[in-house]
């Protein structure tokens, strides 16, 4: 992301973090749950492509915080996206109240989300307050200038701010998010008897 | 766990949290269904959990220990150390109109815990019951004190600044004192959070007007 945006972030979350420090936080944090992860749930989230370190890609906005993890399929993707100066979530989130949207969320603390599609349409209209986990959910968009855009978000997780959450706590947050969603792949996985 | 038995839990706890008396060891109760979140690694297979473990400075509320897998592939036993108060507890108490100060209850954790983990450390006997090995393996997990509605206790002339204060009062002690020793600041909220988790069943949305144009994504 443009230091341009880490600084409009800076200045509209009133936030003193750096993007270099929230992502070395974010890192470790996905290093410690997901590099450790138990062998039943790295078969559920996208291969990860280093044995050391998890790839994500981090988009900060005043009102959100999206930790998408890349295998080598969304790493390509975004790099195209990049190059041609597109965001790489079109028609994920929107908070303009004209426009329609798959899911209304607010106040939902550790949602799964997994194989949802949602076509010609924006998927979230986020509320406050909500952490949210996104697993193979297909978006498929008309951009003007570009046309039909599809894209799979394999894993993402998603924390949007409010009174409850700020620029400030979010890491805790995301940290209970992360743990959540391996405790629940984990318990989907076990036989019924151990549920 | 099944859905009955999970909205129960939320119900019960919900209603503990609720409650005007205090509920400290009723709600302790709940944290076996919560460990996962305790410790900062994934946690392989637990090795320990226990309330009220009996060392020199007092009991320490909750100790969890369990087998992690280091990015070297090599596993060991870590424990977190945990210190509880009631969810009817307050955070933190009016100071001034412009400032806050942690509540009674809070520096009591925080002191609680610090000599307990040092207790904790230094003793062989337990660290032997937890399957450590080494001191470094014991871990600071952190405080689990009130809930979102006893962040503040205090009346302000202007309600929205309690939780103003609140914010800045929050960032302040994790800054300094509590992210460098990664404890970590938690309510029983968190916890009910965590039991109250929802997933929502796959669907197949598309969007009434197919041809519709969409602008390019923005960071809004």
């Amino acid at each position: 992301m443009p230091r341009s945006i880490t600084k409009l972030w800076n200045i509209l979350t009133g936030s003193k973090m750096k993007r270099k420090d929230i992502k070395t936080k974010v890192q470790e944090l996905l290093n410690n749950r997901l590099l450790s992860a138990p062998s039943e749930v790295k078969r559920i989230i996208p291969p990860i492509t280093s044995k050391n370190s998890i790839d994500f890609y981090l988009v900060m906005t005043a009102k959100y915080i999206l930790v998408d993890i890349m295998d080598k399929q969304e790493k390509k993707r975004i790099t195209n996206c990049k190059n041609r100066n597109i965001f790489p979530f079109p028609g994920l989130i929107t908070d303009s109240s004209d426009m329609k949207a798959a899911f209304m969320i607010e106040k939902g603390k550790n949602l799964l989300l997994s194989n949802n599609t949602v076509n010609n349409l924006f998927s979230f209209k986020l509320g406050k307050d909500s952490s949210i986990i996104l697993h193979n959910h297909n978006q498929s968009i008309n951009i003007i200038n570009i046309g039909q855009y599809r894209y799979q978000v394999k894993l993402a997780y998603l924390i949007t701010f409010g009174k409850e959450i700020n620029q400030y706590n979010f890491l805790s947050f995301l940290d209970g998010l992360i743990a959540y969603s391996i405790n629940k792949w984990r318990q989907d996985d076990a036989p019924p008897n151990q549920k | 766990m099944p859905l009955r038995t999970k909205s129960k839990l939320v119900r019960r706890l919900e209603a503990l949290i609720n409650n005007p008396n205090n509920k400290e060891n009723e709600c302790r109760r709940f944290l076996q269904y919560v460990g996962y979140l305790l410790c900062k690694e994934t946690v392989i297979e637990y090795h320990y959990k226990e309330t009220n473990t009996r060392i020199t400075s007092g009991n320490s509320d909750y100790v969890i220990s369990g087998f992690v897998e280091q990015a070297t592939g090599t596993r060991s036993v870590k424990a977190y150390i945990w210190e509880l108060k009631a969810p009817q507890c307050f955070l933190f108490d009016k100071d001034t109109e412009n400032r806050l100060i942690p509540s009674r209850e809070l520096f009591q954790a925080e002191n609680q815990l610090l000599n307990y983990f040092e207790d904790i450390k230094g003793s062989e006997r337990l660290r032997a019951r937890f399957g450590i090995c080494h001191p470094t393996d014991i871990v600071l997990g952190g405080i689990i004190i009130g809930c979102n509605k006893t962040k503040v206790n205090g009346d302000f002339s202007n309600p929205e600044t309690g939780m103003k204060l609140y914010v800045e009062a929050e960032r302040i002690r994790n800054h300094y004192f509590y992210n460098p020793w990664g404890i970590k600041l938690i309510t029983w909220d968190t916890i009910l959070d965590q039991l109250s988790g929802k997933s929502i069943k796959p669907k197949i949305t598309t969007g009434p007007e197919k041809a519709r144009q969409y602008p390019i994504g923005r960071f809004i």
